[in-house]
């Protein structure tokens, strides 16, 4: 999985090790719809969270995926600036994945292109700000 | 004696001018106060509580409904809509979201309705004092008959708390009636 991630993605993948059953990579945001995708091909079928680390230099998006067959996990990470931030949505690959985004958004402001309903989904609508921001 | 039916502008229901007049005639507070009697002793024995359960006091809850502390015997039952609801336990952690929604579920109960908030989050916010996003305390919302603290409490508690709420409804009368 490793390799094709490689082969696909090119410098755009910056690192990848495999820890135990999870394979953790750490992409480009451009590059992260083709990355997601080739998981769904390969049979990573289950978006079981979407959440994001405010690292206090970055936020990092964080995507678990999983195989429902091989009960193996990958972990794709993406940095994007702490204020602005704008990333591509996973919602056409993963149908399930607009409602995480919209958690993400909500707590942390992160705005996700191409999401059909970006609304707050956890906080009132006239809520100020992003509260798990550091 | 109060004030004539009606006479000082004030709005009474119908059945409370009855209730005032009754106790005028003779011998009528011993009408009063036995029909009081009935009364609080039927409200007070068939509390049918509204199925609102937010969080882990509504494990505890349920847990109290079910077969071991079995609050059927006390003929408190799960009710699936508050039409049909006496009573509202408040079992769990309010988010200013879900504030709203309690409010309209207190307002389609019937008269009379009390309400318990049933541990820490209910009673004053618990471990989510001063959170950005939790009503500290139910009662900034609606009003509150029983407290009871605990994070959660035990099933003991609540029944404990039930017991508090009958004998709060035991004590009432027709001509004080808040309702």
């Amino acid at each position: 999985m490793i390799e094709r991630l490689r082969t696909q993605l090119g410098d755009a993948l910056e690192s990848a090790e495999q820890v135990g059953d999870e394979l953790r990579a750490r992409i480009r945001p451009a590059a992260l719809v083709a990355a997601a995708r080739l998981c769904k091909e390969n049979g990573f079928t289950y978006p079981c969270d979407i959440t994001a680390v405010d690292t206090r230099t970055e936020l990092t998006l964080v995507y678990r995926l999983q195989s429902l067959q091989t009960k193996q996990q990958v972990v794709l990470s993406v940095g994007v600036p702490r204020s602005g931030a704008r990333v591509a949505s996973l919602s056409r690959v993963y149908g399930a994945a607009g409602w995480l985004e919209r958690e993400v958004y909500d707590l942390f402001g992160i705005r996700f292109e191409g999401h059909p309903d970006l609304r707050r989904i956890l906080l009132t609508d006239d809520w100020e700000g992003h509260p798990l921001l550091k | 004696m109060g004030v004539a039916p009606g006479g000082n502008g004030e709005h009474k229901r119908p059945a409370t001018l009855v209730v005032d007049v009754i106790g005028r005639l003779p011998g009528g507070n011993f009408v009063v106060t036995t029909v009081d009697s009935v009364l609080n002793w039927s409200r007070a024995s068939s509390l049918w509580y509204l199925t609102y359960g937010l969080a882990c006091c509504a494990i505890e809850m349920m847990c109290t409904a079910a077969s071991r502390y079995d609050l059927d015997r006390f003929g408190l039952i799960f009710r699936g809509t508050p039409r049909q609801s006496d009573l509202m336990i408040v079992s769990g952690t309010v988010t200013t979201k879900m504030a709203p929604v309690l409010q309209q579920l207190y307002a389609q109960m019937a008269d009379p309705k009390y309400v318990i908030a049933m541990g820490g989050c209910a009673c004053a916010g618990g471990p989510f004092h001063d959170s950005y996003f939790t009503v500290q305390g139910v009662d900034q919302l609606v009003p509150v008959d029983v407290y009871i603290a605990g994070c959660p409490p035990r099933p003991e508690a609540l029944i404990d708390g039930i017991f508090e709420l009958q004998e709060k409804i035991k004590g009432e009368s027709l001509r004080s009636r808040r309702a």
